[in-house]
């Protein structure tokens, strides 16, 4: 497994009227978080593309705050990968990601092999 | 079952530099759907009325979703939300989201009411509870 961690802050473009982060905005987050694990394994122009995701929304965020994603790339297979990802802010746990992936030319979208071969331990 | 259906387009502000309409466009498409189909089923209710009213949020617990294909810039987007199940505190919403060429993505929607208050979870009003069970599987 392969580990990284992003940090950002929690803006008030990321809430909504209810005073708490949007739901949609994880999805964001998890995104950025995904491109920099694209950075961190040294791949160029390429995009980890979700095909399935489930989110679990356990604590609301608020603005003013930090928030971390942990990512972890549990297991990859040719251009597929599945990755969990847990967002935190604080003590608290705002929400848990579990998607399956497919790394992709950042310009064709096709399929591009993981340049590692992971499997879940 | 009762599907509910809205209709939609693909703006600028739903796509990114792939070309394709991002996640977060498709999310927002899959909200507003179930928006629609809440004050569909219960027009006395609005979402604002319901949290100032009777302090009753609906909030989001889990998300499930899978994308088939893409959607891109002008595509008339088509959302179909119908309930699934309702239980005493949470109600689960399945969804469809198409265009004219087909299935673009499928969620499956776990929300639950909670007092805006003390954030505890409370029962899904009686009158609320009537409306949406109407249209459950």
């Amino acid at each position: 497994m392969t580990e990284f961690r992003y940090m950002r802050k929690i803006r008030l473009h990321d809430t909504d009227c209810g005073g708490i982060v949007y739901h949609a905005n994880y999805i964001v987050w998890s995104e950025e978080a995904l491109a920099d694990v694209v950075s961190g394994l040294a791949l160029e122009n390429v995009l980890l593309d979700p095909d399935e995701i489930r989110i679990e929304y356990m604590r609301p965020g608020t603005a003013g705050r930090d928030a971390e994603i942990l990512t972890t790339l549990e297991e990859t297979s040719g251009s597929c990968a599945v990755i969990r990802q847990i967002i935190r802010s604080g003590e608290d746990t705002l929400a848990e990601i579990s998607l399956k992936a497919v790394l992709r030319s950042y310009t064709e979208l096709s399929p591009v092999e993981f340049p590692v071969k992971l499997t879940h331990s | 079952m009762k599907i509910f259906r809205i209709e939609s387009r693909v703006y600028f502000s739903d796509t990114d530099a792939t070309g394709r309409a991002s996640w977060k466009g498709i999310f927002d498409w899959a909200e507003h759907g179930r928006t629609e189909m809440l004050r569909s089923a219960n027009p006395g209710h609005l979402q604002s009325e319901l949290a100032s009213g009777d302090g009753i949020l609906t909030v989001i617990k889990a998300i499930d979703c899978r994308k088939v294909s893409d959607a891109h810039l002008d595509d008339k987007v088509i959302v179909e939300t119908w309930m699934e199940r309702i239980q005493r505190f949470s109600c689960t919403l399945g969804q469809r989201i198409s265009t004219e060429r087909g299935t673009v993505a499928e969620f499956s929607v776990k929300a639950a009411f909670i007092d805006r208050g003390t954030k505890h979870p409370v029962m899904v009003p009686d009158d609320f509870r009537k409306a949406l069970e109407d249209d459950a599987v």
